[in-house]
């Protein structure tokens, strides 16, 4: 029995003639958390987005629990696997976006209810319960009620993250997620995925935060021109740099 | 208010009733009817491959680029000879119908479009499926950010039913020329005829505003 939650092997992603991604391979066991840092337009979040099936891939293939995603062989030929097929498989990760995109017309609790009621088909109360107890855990019980709009640009981010993780997907994706807030506001929401990481939550995240990437992670990932020019534990990275480009990134980015 | 007035007033106060319940039924029935035309062509314009987009693009371009009288018209003396015989207030509705139905798919068209791209992407990482993303999020939205402009075409289809009156619809602007045909006083009924519309076009809009108010986003 493998442990294996995400593999991703040789993928190859572009948009045109421009290659963004060019031959990415890398595996999460269970409750391992992977951070992805680089500069903007090395493909971190790229690479993220195809592991959520929101972009479609040229080459390679992505493994979610044993299950591949998105694609098919048939004939020895790869297939787009249908729509409907690509919705089911998307459930198997939660994504946490840099903008929190949180649903305007919809409370905070309608926003964490609305897909259990209408994807899993839990009744109203139950879907509420699950909303409730996400809310409680991210630091936010007596906000149920309040509007996105009502609600702090960190408070909105914990709302989303409790929206990806009631779904109970296999992997949480983050992609920038303090990227768009005040600094005072980034480490409440820091601190939930922390947390989420001490009871062993598997996660990929792509960050600018290089000390949380450091506190967070069990490997960091260096991403440089759709390449991962260099890995592992945050030490190796962080401390011995052995790769030029990263310690050039390295200078130039905050600690 | 001279006394001629006032009596002339009291002796029509029946057709002036009939008058304005038409007005009302015709815009009623034809704003209803027209926004589930426009919803129904408005998908197909937002969502459909390109046949059914272009199917739906020739429609609104084609209704929105011809007048509502000679809409009604063609409704009224057109499709008798070809067979289909219309009585007058059915071809009014219809046409009213049709006119505001362009409308209100072109309205849906951008409401929809307008649905920050972040919004669908963060449905389908829920899993939400295509119709449920449609139904529960870019719809509810798109209708909230169309209301005023939806409100508006309500408006401008009531005005626009008085010209019904020209193939024979009792309304409000038939009434009063048939009351003018008999009392000469046309400064006063005409004026009557405006204020009337105006009540009517005017609570349509305070009726607008106060859904806006209800629904909007906090």
């Amino acid at each position: 029995m493998t442990n294996r939650v995400l593999e991703i092997s040789n993928l190859h992603k572009s948009y045109g003639d421009h290659e963004v991604l060019k031959g990415v391979s890398t595996e999460l066991d269970k409750g391992d958390v992977v951070s992805i840092i680089g500069a903007s337009g090395s493909g971190k979040t790229t690479l993220l987005r195809c592991v959520n099936l929101l972009e479609d891939f040229q080459d390679g293939s992505i493994n979610i629990d044993g299950t591949q995603v998105g694609y098919q062989e048939s004939k020895g030929k790869r297939v787009k696997v249908s729509n409907k097929q690509v919705t089911k498989d998307r459930a198997l990760t939660g994504m946490v976006f840099q903008s929190f995109n949180l649903f305007p017309h919809l409370s905070a609790t309608e926003n964490i209810s609305l897909a259990l009621r209408k994807v899993q088909k839990k009744s109203a109360s139950d879907a509420k319960e699950i909303a409730q107890h996400w809310l409680e855990r991210v630091g936010l019980p007596d906000r149920g009620h309040s509007f996105p709009g009502q609600l702090s640009g960190g408070q909105q981010q914990r709302v989303a993250i409790a929206r990806a993780i009631a779904m109970n997907p296999k992997i949480m994706l983050f992609d920038e997620v303090t990227s768009a807030l005040d600094p005072e506001l980034i480490n409440e929401v820091l601190d939930v995925i922390k947390s989420l990481a001490v009871e062993g939550m598997t996660m990929l995240i792509v960050t600018h935060e290089m000390r949380f990437a450091y506190e967070v992670s069990k490997k960091v990932i260096f991403m440089n021109e759709g390449v991962i020019a260099a890995q592992g534990t945050p030490d190796e990275i962080f401390k011995n740099p052995s790769n030029e480009r990263l310690s050039t990134f390295l200078k130039n980015t905050r600690f | 208010m001279s006394t001629g007035f006032s009596n002339e007033l009291w002796a029509s106060r029946f057709i002036l009733l009939d008058g304005i319940g038409t007005c009302i039924f015709v815009s009623f029935l034809a704003i209803v009817f027209g926004t589930i035309v426009g919803i129904v062509v408005g998908l197909p314009l937002t969502y459909g491959n390109f046949i059914f987009r272009f199917l739906a693009r020739a429609y609104t371009d084609f209704i929105r680029g011809i007048p509502v009288l000679v809409l009604i018209l063609t409704f009224y003396f057109v499709l008798s000879v070809l067979g289909l015989n219309l009585t007058a207030m059915q071809a009014g509705i219809a046409s009213l119908s049709i006119f505001s139905s362009a409308h209100v798919a072109e309205m849906l068209r951008g409401g929809l479009q307008n649905v920050q791209k972040g919004q669908i992407e963060a449905a389908k990482a829920v899993g939400l499926s295509f119709f449920q993303t449609f139904l529960y999020v870019s719809l509810p939205q798109a209708l909230r950010q169309i209301l005023p402009t939806w409100i508006n075409t309500a408006v401008e289809t009531t005005k626009g039913s008085t010209l019904v009156s020209i193939i024979g619809v009792v309304e409000i602007t038939l009434v009063m020329q048939q009351i003018i045909g008999r009392n000469f006083l046309s400064m006063e009924f005409y004026a009557l005829a405006g204020l009337i519309y105006f009540i009517i076009c005017f609570s349509i809009e305070r009726f607008g505003k106060f859904i806006e108010k209800k629904v909007a986003i906090k």
